[in-house]
């Protein structure tokens, strides 16, 4: 996805820093071990912070580390999670979802951005591919973002001035990603959060491409909104994120409860205003 | 299973009622609102004695989403009070959508400014626009970043740790 579910990290504790960084490692080892080294350049936060979600939630889970060394930093021994459950599950995902994106640019009106999506589709069906050879929930996942990008398509193709419409075949998407880690009790508390996740996903993607979409005339939800487009989105983004916190609460979190609940609450208000910050917009506090 | 759904179902409605308790409109002010995570599915006590949409109300605490969406879209334009918007309100934000919901909500608290039940809901929503958390709770980020050149130092000053993060790993 891209990269906007990130821990808020003046508020961690150095060795919640490292738990973090270790699964963020983990997950990077995992989609090179399963899926080859351009799995490994697709990394983001985003399915890092799934990974350690599933393993916050699941008591059997216990994960385990490991020192190992790593292309990206020669000079230091990394601390590592080793492979398990979560970090596949969200392995899979990040494969067939960039599988389905790449393949939705296929189509887009930029010839760059189709050029790119000519070069990198082996890579990324044969990511797929594997993704559905190792089975588990990567059926349900591939079926969830197929139906995904064709519900985008038919709101994009209506111009739905309405963000929550928008927002709404990624927030379905996520809400079936996201309650795969439930154990039967907990899936009404899970797919609420998973549908306001995808929600906020979606609409800080919006946010964050306001201009770029006006011009070059791509469909945004916000720009209907003229001149109170950042504020429009500000307000039903932190509308999400403080509901996304509330329904955190409801979930009984294992081990990294920390780390989640620092994401969660306040991770995502402040990336919001980081984004805003950057257009140089208005000022909160 | 079905213990958990209704434990659930208990939470949410607790919460909300938790929060009616917050002493008289006039005076109203997001401090003293209860112990925080008010919400506004707290039908049945006392607001619906006189509910035009008891029905639809019901409906909506059964979790019977659709049915009470197909009821209050039959109700034509000229018949839309302010309940009908603190319904449909209540309908979008079970389905999530925010946006649609703190429309309706103010729509209902604009109608009927008197009504505590609208005012909470909308003014919940108001407190959660601004803050992006709900009222009651203390985790919120302190405002960091900001557009001028101090902060501007500040980034650089972070990047080169990033850089030194990448070269040398987390120790250095």
């Amino acid at each position: 996805m891209f990269g906007y579910i990130k821990p808020f990290r003046p508020e961690l504790k150095i060795r919640e820093a490292e738990d973090y960084k270790a699964v963020y490692c983990g997950l990077c080892k995992e989609l090179g071990r399963s899926y080859g080294l351009f799995a490994r350049m697709t990394l983001s936060y985003d399915f890092a912070f799934m990974a350690m979600f599933f393993m916050s939630i699941d008591k059997e889970a216990c994960p385990s580390f490991e020192k190992c060394s790593c292309i990206a930093h020669p000079f230091r021994k990394q601390c590592r999670c080793t492979q398990n459950k979560a970090l596949s599950v969200a392995a899979k995902a990040a494969m067939i979802l960039i599988y389905y994106k790449i393949k939705d640019d296929l189509s887009d009106k930029g010839f760059l951005n189709r050029l790119r999506a000519v070069l990198l589709l082996p890579f990324t069906s044969s990511a797929r591919k594997k993704a559905l050879e190792l089975g588990g929930e990567a059926e349900k996942i591939d079926l969830a973002a197929k139906r995904m990008i064709a519900e985008q398509r038919a709101v994009e193709a209506k111009k739905s001035p309405l963000s929550d419409e928008a927002a709404e075949p990624t927030a379905n998407f996520l809400s079936e990603i996201i309650s795969l880690g439930g154990n039967g009790e907990n899936n009404r508390i899970l797919e609420r959060f998973g549908y306001l996740l995808g929600r906020y996903i979606y609409l800080c993607d919006a946010l964050d491409d306001i201009e770029d979409d006006i011009k070059k005339g791509n469909y945004n939800p916000f720009i209907y909104g003229g001149e109170g487009a950042v504020s429009e989105a500000k307000s039903v983004l932190f509308m999400t994120t403080a509901e996304l916190s509330d329904d955190l609460e409801l979930l009984e979190l294992d081990k990294y409860k920390e780390i989640v609940e620092n994401t969660v609450c306040l991770g995502l208000t402040a990336e919001v205003k980081r984004i805003i910050n950057k257009k140089g917009g208005e000022q909160n506090g | 299973m079905k213990d958990i759904n209704a434990a659930y179902d208990q939470i949410q409605k607790d919460r909300k009622a938790g929060k009616t308790s917050y002493g008289n409109s006039g005076s109203y002010s997001y401090g003293t609102y209860g112990t925080g995570n008010a919400s506004y599915n707290n039908y049945g006590s006392g607001y619906s004695q006189n509910s035009q949409f008891s029905d639809v109300r019901r409906l909506i605490q059964q979790n019977r989403i659709a049915e009470a969406d197909e009821i209050l879209d039959g109700v034509p334009e000229y018949n839309r009070n302010a309940e009908w918007y603190f319904l449909k309100g209540s309908i979008y934000y079970r389905r999530g959508w925010l946006g649609e919901a703190s429309r309706c909500f103010q729509r209902a608290y604009q109608m009927e400014p008197g009504n505590r039940e609208y005012a909470a809901a909308y003014q919940r929503m108001a407190y959660q626009q601004q803050y992006g958390s709900s009222p009651g709770r203390t985790t919120q980020t302190q405002f960091y970043g900001c557009p001028c050149d101090c902060c501007d130092c500040c980034t650089a000053m972070m990047c080169m740790d990033c850089i030194g993060d990448c070269l040398c790993g987390n120790g250095c």
